[in-house]
Order: C-alpha cells, then sequence, then structure tokens
C-alpha cells in the first residue's frame, strides 16, 4: 500500500486544522484533566463545595457517614435540586434525616419551603456555612 | 489515560450503532452516498429504533437491550465487510471528510468530559427521567418525574449511550449529542459543490459559527437543531427528486422517521413541525403530495398523543409558561416596554448564534436572484413563521418576561435556526454557477 502523493496537501491541512482547533478549545488542557483526575473529582471541581447544588458537602457527607440510601435533599437556593447526586443509592426507608442547601436564603421567595422544614424541628449533625445535614429531634 | 481511550472507544461504538447496512441504505434509496451521508441516515434510524426500544423495554427485563445488542453485531458484520472491501484497494484513500469529523467529534468530547456541569433545566427535568431508566424503570415511571408532559426520548438516548459506554458515566450520553450534531451539520454541508479545501474551510466556519460546549449540557435543543437540519436537506432532496422524477416515498418515510423522533424529543418540536408545515403548505407543490405531508404529521401527533394518554403523561404544550393566557387580556401583553424587552433581548441573542442572521442574509441575496424557487420560498415562509413563533412564545409568557427572555432567547432562536445553515452551501454553490 502506498500513500497517494496529492493526498500529503489534505494529509497536512488536516493536522494542522486538527492543531488549531485543539488548541482554541483547550483540547490538550482537558485531555490532560481528564487523564490526571477522576470523573468524580472532575465533576465536583465545577460544583461549588457550598452554595448552589452543593455537590462538595453531599459527597462530603456521603463520604464521612458512609451513605447508602438517599436521603431528602431540600435546596433553599435559586438552583436546581441535585437529588440526582445521590441516584445511585438505594431508596431511603427513613426519612428522619435530610440535608439542608442554602439554608437561610432567599427567605422571602421559598417561604413555602422555610414553613415546611421548621429548622427548630430538626437538630444538626454537621454544617458547613448554609449547608446542613440534619435529624429530626 | 483509560478514560480518553474510553471516549475514542466509545466513539467507535457509536459509529457502527449508526453504521447502516445495505439493506437500510437500500430501503431509504434518497441518494446518500459518501460515508456521512450513510451515517446519516444510521443515526436517524437508531433513533428510531431506541424510540421504538423505549416502547418495549420493562423493568428487569433485557429483551430489548440484548435485541439493540443484536442490532450492534448486525451493524458491525456490515461494518467490517464494508472495511475490507475499502482495503482491498491497492492505495490507502484517505476519508478527509470523514476524518476530520471524528477528530472534531474526539476534540469536542474531551471538551466536554473536563466541562461536566449540567444545565439548569436539564438537571431539573431531563436528567431526572433519564435516571428513571438509569434506576430499571421504563416509560410508566415517567408520570413520577417533574413536567409530565415533556417526552423523554433525549434523556433515552442519554441513557442509552451512557449505559453502552464503558465506565458507564453519565457524561457518554451527552457524546451522542455531540455526535449527533456534527453529522447533521457535515451532512448538510456535503451537499456544497465546492472542492475539497474550500469545502473543509465552510464546514469549519460553520461548525465554529454554532458550537458552544453549553449546547451540551443536557438541554434538548441540540437534537431538535441537528434533526432539523436533517429534515431541512431531505425535504430540499425531495423537491430536487419530482426534477429528476425520482419515486419521493422514500423521501416521505424519512420525514416521516424524522417528525416522530423530534416530537419525542421537546414539545417545542411541535412548533418547529407546524413552521415546516405550514411552509410547505403555502409553496407550489401538488395537493396530493401536500396532503401526504398533513396526513404524515398528524399521525405522528395522535401517535404521541395517544401513547403519552396511555402511558399517563399529559400533552401539554408548556406546563408553567402560558397559563395565564385569555382572550380578554390578550391585548394587555402586547404593549411598545415587551416588544422593546423582546427585540433587545433576540438582538442579544441572534449575536451569540448568528447562524439566524447569516441565513437571512443568504436568503434574502438567493431570493432576490432566484424568487421562483420553491425551497428558497419555503425557506422565507419558515423565517418569517419563525420569528413570529419567537415573538408570540415571549408576548405571550405569564413568566416575568425579561427573566424568560434571558433564560430562553438563546435556546428557542437556536432551535429555529435549525433551517437555515443549508441556505450556506446553497449560496456558495450558486456563486460557483454564476463563476462559471
Amino acid at each position: 500500500m502506498s500513500v497517494n502523493k496529492h493526498q500529503y496537501l489534505s494529509v497536512t491541512l488536516i493536522v494542522l486544522t486538527f492543531l488549531i482547533i485543539a488548541k482554541q478549545n483547550s483540547f490538550f488542557k482537558n485531555a490532560y484533566f481528564v487523564s490526571k483526575f477522576s470523573y468524580k473529582e472532575r465533576l465536583l471541581n465545577q460544583y461549588n463545595f457550598c452554595g448552589y447544588e452543593s455537590l462538595g458537602f453531599l459527597d462530603y457527607i456521603k463520604q464521612k457517614y458512609n451513605l447508602n440510601q438517599k436521603i431528602p435533599i431540600i435546596n433553599f437556593g435559586n438552583s436546581p435540586n441535585p437529588s440526582w447526586f445521590y441516584a445511585n443509592l438505594k431508596d431511603s426507608k427513613d426519612s428522619n434525616k435530610a440535608i439542608f442547601l442554602s439554608y437561610g436564603r432567599n427567605q422571602e421567595n421559598f417561604y413555602h419551603l422555610y414553613n415546611l422544614y421548621n429548622f427548630n424541628k430538626y437538630k444538626i449533625i454537621e454544617r458547613f456555612e448554609t449547608c446542613y445535614y440534619v435529624v429530626k429531634r | 489515560m483509560t478514560e480518553i481511550f474510553y471516549i475514542f472507544l466509545h466513539l467507535l461504538i457509536i459509529i457502527i450503532f449508526c453504521y447502516p447496512s445495505k439493506y437500510l441504505i437500500n430501503f431509504f434509496n434518497i441518494g446518500n452516498n459518501n460515508l456521512i451521508e450513510k451515517l446519516e441516515i444510521g443515526i436517524v434510524f437508531n433513533i428510531f429504533l431506541l424510540l421504538l426500544a423505549s416502547f418495549f423495554l420493562r423493568k428487569n427485563s433485557n429483551i430489548v437491550l440484548y435485541f439493540l445488542l443484536f442490532f450492534f453485531a448486525f451493524n458491525l458484520f456490515f461494518f467490517i465487510k464494508d472495511s475490507f472491501n475499502f482495503f482491498k484497494i491497492k492505495k490507502i484513500i484517505i476519508n478527509k471528510e470523514f476524518t476530520i469529523f471524528f477528530l472534531l467529534v474526539f476534540i469536542f468530547s474531551i471538551n466536554l468530559s473536563n466541562n461536566l456541569k449540567i444545565g439548569w433545566d436539564a438537571q431539573n427535568y431531563w436528567l431526572i427521567k433519564k435516571l428513571v431508566f438509569t434506576n430499571n424503570g421504563d416509560i410508566f415511571d415517567l408520570q413520577f418525574t417533574p413536567m409530565k408532559s415533556y417526552p423523554y426520548l433525549g434523556s433515552f438516548l442519554w441513557f442509552f449511550y451512557s449505559k453502552v459506554s464503558f465506565p458507564g458515566y453519565e457524561y457518554f450520553g451527552r457524546i451522542f449529542y455531540i455526535f449527533l450534531f456534527l453529522i447533521s451539520i457535515f451532512s448538510v454541508l456535503s451537499i456544497s459543490k465546492l472542492d475539497f479545501t474550500k469545502n473543509f474551510l465552510l464546514i469549519i466556519a460553520s461548525v465554529f459559527l454554532i458550537y458552544n460546549l453549553n449546547l451540551f449540557n443536557g438541554y434538548q435543543e441540540v437534537l431538535i437543531f441537528s434533526l432539523t437540519l436533517i429534515l431541512t436537506k431531505t425535504f430540499y432532496k425531495y423537491l430536487n427528486s419530482f426534477e429528476i422524477n425520482k419515486s419521493s416515498y422514500n423521501y416521505l418515510s424519512f420525514i416521516a422517521i424524522i417528525i416522530l423522533n423530534i416530537l419525542f424529543i421537546k414539545n417545542d418540536a411541535l412548533v418547529i413541525i407546524f413552521i415546516f408545515l405550514l411552509s410547505l403548505l403555502l409553496i407550489k407543490i401538488k395537493t396530493k403530495n401536500k396532503i401526504k405531508f398533513v396526513l404524515i404529521i398528524f399521525s405522528v401527533f395522535f401517535f404521541k398523543y395517544f401513547l403519552f394518554h396511555y402511558i399517563n403523561l399529559n400533552n401539554y404544550l408548556q406546563e408553567d409558561n402560558y397559563q395565564n393566557i385569555s382572550i380578554a387580556k390578550l391585548l394587555d401583553f402586547f404593549t411598545s416596554e415587551r416588544i422593546l424587552l423582546i427585540l433587545k433581548y433576540l438582538f442579544f441573542a441572534s449575536l451569540d448564534n448568528p447562524l439566524f442572521l447569516v441565513g437571512g442574509f443568504f436568503l434574502a441575496i438567493l431570493l432576490k436572484n432566484y424568487n421562483k424557487n420553491k425551497f428558497y420560498l419555503f425557506l422565507l415562509l419558515s423565517y418569517l413563521f419563525s420569528v413570529f413563533f419567537i415573538f408570540m412564545a415571549f408576548f405571550l409568557t405569564s413568566l416575568p418576561i425579561e427573566f424568560h427572555l434571558k433564560t430562553a432567547a438563546n435556546r428557542l432562536l437556536f432551535e429555529c435556526s435549525g433551517f437555515f445553515l443549508i441556505l450556506i452551501p446553497l449560496f456558495f454553490n450558486k456563486i460557483l454557477h454564476l463563476k462559471k
């Protein structure tokens, strides 16, 4: 087999374009991060530890308390509920525990949530800034 | 390093899943000859097959997955057979177009793998629907997810392609979105008659005119956009098939499958399909053919309606956004403040995704010179209906208008611009024709 000589120009063009596009898309940096860090590390790096979806806090609680069942997550913040982060855990039979995210923020907008989850009825197990891991008293 | 290899392997898996056998190509027979155009048929059929699979998939039953495995093996056989035929040729002929395509998918996939953030609606709705299937649920469990009226095919594709990947991470499902996005762009641009170098520059320019990493954060607009591109291209070929007196049934069946796929992805798609239908009804084609399109679209629509009813999902177009509409209050929506706000946000949205503007510019030039061309008239009508739809979507919203515009203007404009990418190769073809 021999490479058609007329195709050298095309190959050069493709390689050059690949390099330009790769640079524009930080391909080499991304490839380095993908090979260096695990999927979970990269995922957590995209979200705040405590704030918005607070995946860092959710992961910290999961690791520290060895969670194997889902816990209700109530997000008082103006961001999506990150319950999907615990999707691979078993369904919970015990809903005494809960995780409150961004607690104390948006009281005017989410007054119905604040009424529903009266903080006085819960005992704090773990707290970081506005993120709480709580259990019913 | 292993994960990068898995991404590479996953791309091969997607290619084989979407590689059409010669029987499939002969069945549709819509003049698709090169590898990209074959993959275009394959990917549309693959999405259709996965839609069917979603109907029959049941909890704790793997029969559907075994069937899909058989389908994979069937495609793999043809892929290997065709590859061997390819290597029988003494010289290595590099498929340049496919090589560029593959490199782009690979670069964008690596980009996605390091930017895993999932979008707002995607976390709230689409990912939740995907998790129904991940946790061994079936379509009957979708009734327990938020926004019961939202279709689920995009989430099912997300689930399926993350399931068949080696590590099983969710973003492998979204790599399929990148694959579809690029196949559709390459496929539309394959109608260009420019030489390789110019066509190559056109492809790269078009991809980067549209590409944005946020398109793949789990939102479904990119799927609608990509399938609309293929739909428009197929309709263009359908209109041309009359000139060469070719049978149109294969085009109609392919269009029917695309429409079915689109309708099962997102509710907004219904409007896109109606824009398509209204535009084709107003151009000069035989009434018999118009009736065929009306029948196809209404049968697909009613099929979806009754299926959703059967699986306890509802058929609202938008559950939250338009509940305040009433004829008595209609005039209250049309105020000068709202008009100015809509214009402002649409202007910035069109700068963000200039395809709508570029398409409009090329369309104006083409229409000036060829004002009796049926396809250009079809695109003009689609353009006008799209603008009308976008304005009405924001005029009649019950949400605070500025919030709605901030969060949805870009996406709505992007969805509708799927009709107009084809204008880029058509414009350059005409220039080439004039030079000769």
